[in-house]
């Protein structure tokens, strides 16, 4: 009997489809799994949901709060030494105890956390993530260490200060406008523009103008291998422009370690943010403590960066800002020494 | 920028194609066509593909085979084959409805994870086709309906040391809605431009281009 093509297409589809497979949605499998599902991560319970976080160094000194960038992304890389040991996940599997930012220990009592949706935090639908619960989440953080302070130590202490790279220096300053008297010290690293007029100062390349390269070939087919309909596969597929400069001028050093991307806490957060246009420093001028704005030197994204930083410090009352040499956007990954010298003599 | 602009209009002008309206205006002589096409479909790429109608169940039939190569990326890094067959469903006066059947096959290099994927998927076309020229609307769903992932080394060592080389299901589908129109110049160039959304099956962006374009020109013969 002749057979038509359509047979034979019939026929190869049916035997691949009868191959052994898995689900690629799977929790583990392309990409890590989070505090709600691996009960061996370390995690706390705020506003319902446990956290991934850790801490480092002595309850008694000052609490210093690190907020990681993205949306979406999480505080591996602060905690990570480059050319020495991307850290794991799993705290007794790592070889080394004071990588990164966590250098910071001996001096700061250093909280390190995902903020919901990112990271090795839990996972929320599209319609679940909302700015005002990053903030919310913030705020049960410092009150719940600073009542264990007040309990372990006796401490009166009702202030903390906050770390916030990238989008958590944009976190970081709407927590202090809504929170002023909660914060004693605030140091952002080339943080998401306040407002709309900062943003734009800035010139990013669009990415039309890169169509020769490879990863614009990559971004505009991956989504025809497998769709971002849901979280492990939109993780998954996230993690791609994370490490292949998706923002040029930010020369983000392609080695940077994540744990997990998270793609709609990414992608929900900033569209509310645009969409509400939200106002972060209508009231920072209640903010009583100082500022500290540092930039990568290698950073392009502001062809007048001069007049950049004088509008993005001037939104706080006290502020001053310093560069970091050999450095770019992930700073706290390629040069964290400096970043903790400053942040040690800002403090000081 | 200006550069690529005038590179990006002269590759679309230069490129070539097949589509529906061949089935109805090609005349007895010439039931073979080879084609390129190029454009953002999903990628910026060309297909080379050749097609050859044939009459079977008392009606005209287009079958056709094509393979698509990135623009600027080696044909091992992103390249996919496409085997499909073009028939007429229904037809009024000179409105019809047209359906396309097809499967692909395809690889891509990322610096995170080679995949090879299979899909099936199906286009309905329906609008105004005169003897010359046509513009119609169109509807496909494709349905990747398997893909072998293998994290790459870089992957492992930076993000995720457990990822799992697998041939995975459940890969998802999406949707491409647009417009097409197309002329047939003389007897055996045929021009065709279509624009179309893409999205996935449950509604997100497929994170790439937010819209697939090309320009196609096809040779009869």
């Amino acid at each position: 009997m002749k057979k038509s093509p359509v047979s034979y297409i019939c026929l190869m589809i049916l035997a691949l489809w009868s191959c052994e497979t898995e689900d690629i949605d799977q929790p583990g499998w392309l990409v890590p799994m989070t505090a709600e599902e691996d009960p061996h991560l370390p995690s706390l319970m705020f506003n319902g949901s446990p956290l991934h976080l850790e801490t480092f160094g002595k309850l008694e000194n000052p609490i210093l709060i690190f907020l990681h960038g993205g949306p979406g992304s999480d505080y591996r890389a602060m905690i990570s030494e480059r050319y020495v040991e991307n850290v794991s996940r799993y705290p007794d599997q790592r070889n080394i105890a004071k990588g990164g930012l966590s250098r910071l220990q001996d001096q700061f009592f250093c909280i390190f956390y995902d903020r919901r949706g990112s990271g090795l935090s839990p996972r929320f639908e599209e319609d679940q993530l909302h700015f005002q619960d990053q903030i919310d989440d913030l705020d049960a953080v410092i009150t719940y260490f600073l009542e264990q302070k007040r309990a372990q130590t006796g401490s009166t202490e009702t202030k903390v200060s906050l770390f916030g790279l990238s989008f958590g220096g944009y976190v970081a300053t709407a927590y202090t406008n809504q929170y002023p008297n909660k914060i004693n010290k605030v140091v952002l690293y080339e943080p998401r523009p306040f407002t709309q007029e900062a943003m734009d100062l800035l010139e990013l390349t669009i990415p039309f103008a890169r169509v020769e390269e490879d990863f614009i070939d990559m971004m505009t087919t991956i989504g025809t291998h497998f769709t971002p309909d849901s979280h492990a596969r939109a993780d998954f597929l996230r993690a791609v422009p994370a490490s292949n400069n998706a923002v040029l001028e930010l020369k983000e050093a392609k080695d940077t370690p994540y744990w997990r991307l998270g793609a709609f806490a990414a992608f929900e957060i900033e569209r509310e943010i645009r969409k509400k246009k939200l106002d972060i420093v209508g009231n920072l001028s209640a903010f009583e403590g100082m500022m500290l704005f540092l930039t990568g030197e290698n950073t392009k994204a502001a062809p007048d960066l001069e007049a950049y930083l004088d509008l993005m410090t001037a939104y706080y009352p006290k502020s001053e800002s310093r560069i970091i040499p050999d450095a770019a956007h992930n700073g706290h990954w390629e040069n964290p020494e400096a970043v903790v010298q400053v942040i040690q003599e800002f403090f000081n | 920028m200006k550069n690529k602009c005038l590179f990006f209009i002269t590759f679309c002008c230069l490129s070539m194609v097949i589509n529906g309206q061949s089935i109805f205006t090609l005349d007895a002589q010439n039931k073979n066509q080879l084609y390129l096409k190029g454009g953002i479909h999903p990628n910026l790429g060309t297909r080379l593909g050749y097609a050859r109608n044939i009459s079977a169940f008392d009606t005209q039939l287009s079958l056709y085979g094509e393979v698509n190569k990135a623009l600027f990326r080696p044909f091992k890094d992103n390249a996919e084959l496409r085997l499909g067959g073009i028939a007429p469903l229904l037809s009024h006066q000179k409105f019809r409805l047209i359906n396309e059947g097809f499967a692909t096959g395809g690889i891509l290099k990322t610096t995170h994870f080679h995949s090879t994927r299979f899909t099936v998927g199906d286009e309905l076309d329906y609008g105004y086709y005169a003897a010359k020229w046509r513009i119609n609307l169109s509807v496909q769903y494709q349905w990747i309906f398997l893909s072998k992932i293998k994290p790459t080394a870089f992957y492992q060592d930076t993000f995720y040391p457990e990822a799992r080389e697998s041939w995975y299901r459940g890969n998802g589908g999406f949707f491409l809605l647009g417009l097409e129109t197309g002329w047939l110049i003389g007897k055996r160039l045929d021009l065709v431009f279509w624009f179309k959304y893409p999205s996935s099956q449950g509604g997100h962006s497929l994170m790439g281009s937010p819209a697939h374009a090309a320009l196609e020109i096809g040779w009869r013969f």
